[in-house]
């Protein structure tokens, strides 16, 4: 009597001991690592409670030049899903990255490798063939989609996916973020549109002719997204830098298009940029490219109005008019 | 009467041992006398060596001269050790010089290249812990009388790479001798000391120096 | 004849690369080629050896690597080096490997440069500088030590980057050996365990141990222990600075003789004077520790090297380097051996993108 009461006693904790378990295999959380931080709060935003997102770079790297760093390896190697923005935008260093990890679900097709550029429409494919001749061309297209809201949305696309593969259980949970993620970014376009408005304005009374000039064109989305148009970009090919001549060459024709702003990234050479801007006359404005979750502006939102602000502002000359 | 018993064993033992200890010093003193000789050491230039073999040979500063052998007291270096080996040399008909590189303390074990005169020629032959590669006539070299000659032991490589050459175009091509063109004996030298030995020659120069060849 | 043969072998090799490259680069495999060019010119002032004074390709290196199948990926380098004149093409790499089969784990099987130290790991148009420190000529030879085996290496479950790597290795050749060899005594074998840490400002450092040990077919035991570290500060993809060195000692047990054992290491601090160019300084030691004269007594001895190194990068796939080496050779009763070469270097990468490795 005194034995089966100790058995039976037991049962309780046991069955307490099996729902926790159970709970915390069906709670366990997808690990999300991916290259930019901007896919990392994507993946956050789609997966919600679901996931848990960590991003390789800090946001303030220059995204062409990273190093296959060993502590990419160690992060990868537990993920259960890894996003890159694609177009070859990581071909420099992830590719390593992957082989090294060990982690079988995340290799180029496995369940858990994602390329968000996958559902872009993208921009500034090339229609004819390309060779490092004329710089540093993306084949694929332009890969810097992350800078337009709705285009970041299209890019969500494969995240949902990537996390349905892996985590089917939640496919529902992740259309529904998904659906939540594009509302979003619809409604942020919005806001951001009537920032620019005035630049938007300023343009068209000009007849459509760009007032901004790019460092790197990597501000294509964004600018496409609200509509603004580019003269082109400072470097001569795409990835070199600016030799002094050209340099000359290119502020003189920004200024004579009566060009009111210059737009880089804030990975680029500052004297390149401030000798631009002596020579030319006109305003550069630097901003970063990516979500800096330890920097100044942590959220999508933020950045996205950081860029249309900085961009009016600088348009903006004493009297207030652009 | 124990400690009376145990003091005469003592005082036995210990003569015993006196006898012995003297009877093998005076059986081993001869052989104490040679061992306790120096070993005959010279110079040849500004190198120290020592004699390995007297045999007949008439040491100077400036040359070595008949038949023994000697080992410079410098090592070479590392056992995987590159250099060159300059070599100013006569031979009598029939004589010859082995110059034995990257070897140990009594010159085996290491890299020989011995030369060797047949009335106006000149051969060398390789040679690795008795182990031969064919004997090549040195093309333009009459050994009728003295000749230089650079010789390069590449002893990082396996088998060693050997090139010899009379001139001061140290190209491969250029080489009178070259073992990977010419014929390779397996082998590697295992040692880090170097010597000649002579037989009916005479030496007046023998520097060692840098690789004159090197290889990427 | 010899040469002849390796002439036609060497031209059998660039054909069947370029019908490979040709044939397969866009049917869907996946098989990535890329060409490496290093050229190296000489000129040697103290003129103690002019046999290399000259502007040469010091190596063209061809490169096939891709998916195998949903397994396996495969790597096969094909490098063609001046030998006597000749350019002769030789298999430096040809493995297939996974990633894909032992969590944590990857491996590979073939000829590969051995998985150990920090310069051997890497091909010399990749090195921060234009030729070999004297320790890893000669620990490990002009490039590398290569050989034929397996390779394994597990990522440690650990809240920090820990590495293990082991490798064993036919071990008949080790070095610059231009025959077949022989059957060792024991093989070759290896291991490295490396970590990694971030440092403040955008910096990073990977330090690591290594060992490797051999029993030739004579009975000549050989030993290296050896660490290395790499730190390296990057902002806004300008190498800022960095900071490589290597030190190893190695033991050579004959089975005939007394042992050697020797030293070197090397530090490299390189910084960056504008966006596109380095400057740095290659400090090179080795000693002899047990070299000692004919009749046993010690006989100190170092050689020294500095090597101040310009680099300038038109971009990431073209680098241009000049440097001028200082060595000077000190041994005991010996005049010091003073040497000065000027050299400068061009190397190029063409095809698949080159991986940006840390």
């Amino acid at each position: 009597m005194t034995s089966n009461t100790k058995i039976t006693g037991f049962i309780p904790y046991f069955i307490a001991l099996l729902i926790t378990s159970l709970s915390a295999t069906a709670f366990a959380k997808v690990k999300v690592v991916t290259t930019i931080p901007d896919l990392a709060w994507v993946a956050a935003e789609v997966g919600g409670d679901y996931v848990e997102s960590k991003a390789l770079l800090r946001g303030n790297e220059n995204p062409h030049f990273v190093d296959a760093v060993p502590e990419f390896t160690r992060l990868t190697a537990d993920a259960d899903v890894v996003c890159m923005a694609g177009l070859d935008l990581e071909v420099g260093y992830m590719p390593a990255v992957l082989t090294r990890s060990g982690n079988a679900k995340i290799q180029p097709g496995g369940p858990g490798y994602c390329e968000a550029g996958k559902f872009v429409q993208v921009l500034e494919k090339p229609t004819a063939a390309v060779d490092r001749s004329m710089g540093d061309v993306h084949p694929a297209g332009n890969p810097h989609f992350f800078l337009s809201p709705k285009a970041l949305a299209d890019g969500a696309k494969e995240i949902a996916a990537a996390l349905t593969r892996v985590d089917p259980a939640h496919t529902s949970d992740y259309k529904k973020g998904l659906t939540n993620f594009a509302a979003k970014m619809d409604a942020l376009d919005k806001e951001v549109v009537k920032l620019l408005n005035p630049l938007k304005s300023a343009q068209d009374k000009a007849g459509g002719k760009p007032l901004l000039i790019e460092y790197h064109r990597e501000f294509s989305y964004f600018l496409n997204e609200y509509g603004l148009t580019s003269f082109g970009s400072i470097e001569e090919k795409p990835g070199v830098p600016p030799s002094a001549g050209r340099l000359g060459e290119i502020a003189a024709a920004s200024k004579a298009a009566g060009i009111r702003v210059a737009l880089a990234a804030d990975y680029y050479p500052k004297k390149t940029l401030e000798r631009f801007s002596e020579l030319s006359g006109i305003k550069v404005v630097v901003v970063p490219t990516m979500i800096q979750p330890s920097g100044s502006y942590k959220t999508y939102a933020e950045l996205q109005k950081h860029i249309a602000n900085s961009l009016v502002s600088a348009a903006t000359d004493r009297s207030g008019k652009i | 009467m124990k400690l009376v018993d145990k003091s005469r064993v003592h005082s036995l033992i210990a003569a015993v041992w006196s006898i012995a200890a003297l009877t093998l010093s005076a059986c081993s003193g001869a052989d104490t006398k040679s061992s306790d000789a120096a070993t005959p050491e010279g110079q040849l230039g500004s190198a120290g060596y020592v004699v390995l073999d007297t045999g007949d040979l008439q040491r100077t500063t400036t040359q070595l001269k008949g038949t023994g052998s000697i080992a410079f007291k410098d090592p070479i270096g590392e056992i995987g050790a590159s250099k060159s080996y300059l070599l100013n040399a006569s031979l009598d008909d029939g004589g010859s010089i082995k110059l034995s590189v990257n070897a140990d303390e009594t010159l085996k074990h290491g890299a020989e290249i011995t030369l060797t005169r047949t009335g106006s020629l000149l051969s060398a032959k390789l040679s690795f812990d008795g182990a031969s590669a064919a004997a090549k006539t040195l093309a333009g070299i009459s050994a009728a009388s003295a000749f230089s000659l650079t010789i390069d032991v590449h002893n990082d490589e396996n088998p060693t790479h050997i090139l010899i050459w009379s001139g001061s175009d140290f190209t491969p091509t250029k080489a009178l001798l070259e073992s990977e063109r010419d014929g390779v004996t397996p082998g590697q030298g295992r040692g880090s000391y170097w010597g000649l030995v002579l037989n009916k020659a005479t030496v007046t120069g023998a520097v060692l120096g840098l690789p004159k060849f090197t290889e990427e | 004849m010899k040469y002849l043969f390796l002439y036609l072998r060497s031209l059998m090799f660039v054909a069947l690369l370029g019908g490979a490259s040709t044939t397969f680069a866009d049917d869907g495999s996946g098989l990535k080629t890329s060409v490496a060019l290093d050229l190296v010119g000489s000129f040697n002032r103290t003129k103690l050896n002019t046999a290399n004074d000259r502007f040469d390709v010091r190596e063209a290196e061809f490169l096939l690597y891709g998916p195998i199948d949903h397994l396996f990926d495969g790597m096969l380098n094909v490098a063609a080096h001046n030998e006597g004149g000749v350019s002769l093409f030789e298999v430096h790499e040809a493995y297939i490997g996974s990633s894909k089969l032992i969590p944590r784990s990857r491996f590979r099987l073939g000829q590969f440069f051995l998985g150990i130290g920090r310069l051997n790991r890497f091909h010399r148009h990749d090195w921060p500088f234009i030729s070999a420190p004297k320790e890893h000529l000669e620990f490990f030879g002009a490039e590398a030590a290569t050989d034929t085996g397996g390779e394994y290496s597990y990522l440690m479950p650990l809240p920090f980057f820990l590495e293990l790597t082991a490798g064993v290795t036919n071990g008949w050749t080790y070095g610059h050996v231009h025959n077949v060899g022989q059957r060792p005594r024991v093989p070759t074998h290896y291991g490295r365990a490396t970590t990694y840490v971030d440092l403040p400002a955008n910096g990073g450092a990977q330090t690591s141990l290594n060992f490797l040990s051999r029993t030739s077919a004579q009975g000549d035991a050989m030993t290296l222990v050896g660490a290395d570290l790499t730190a390296k500060w990057r902002e806004a993809g300008v190498l800022n600075f960095l900071l490589q060195t290597e030190a190893w000692q190695r033991t050579i047990k004959p089975l005939i003789g007394s042992s050697e054992r020797s030293f070197g290491m090397y530090v490299f601090p390189q910084f960056a004077v504008a966006d596109q160019t380095q400057f740095g300084l290659l400090m090179d030691y080795f000693t002899v520790l047990t070299l000692k004269n004919i009749v046993g007594a010690p006989i100190a001895n170092v050689e020294n090297r500095l090597v101040p190194t310009l680099t300038y990068k038109t971009s990431e796939f073209v680098t241009l380097r000049l440097a001028y080496d200082w060595s000077v050779a000190k041994q005991a009763n010996i005049a010091d051996r003073n040497n000065q070469v000027f050299q400068m270097q061009a190397t190029v990468n063409l095809g698949a993108h080159p991986s940006h490795d840390f």
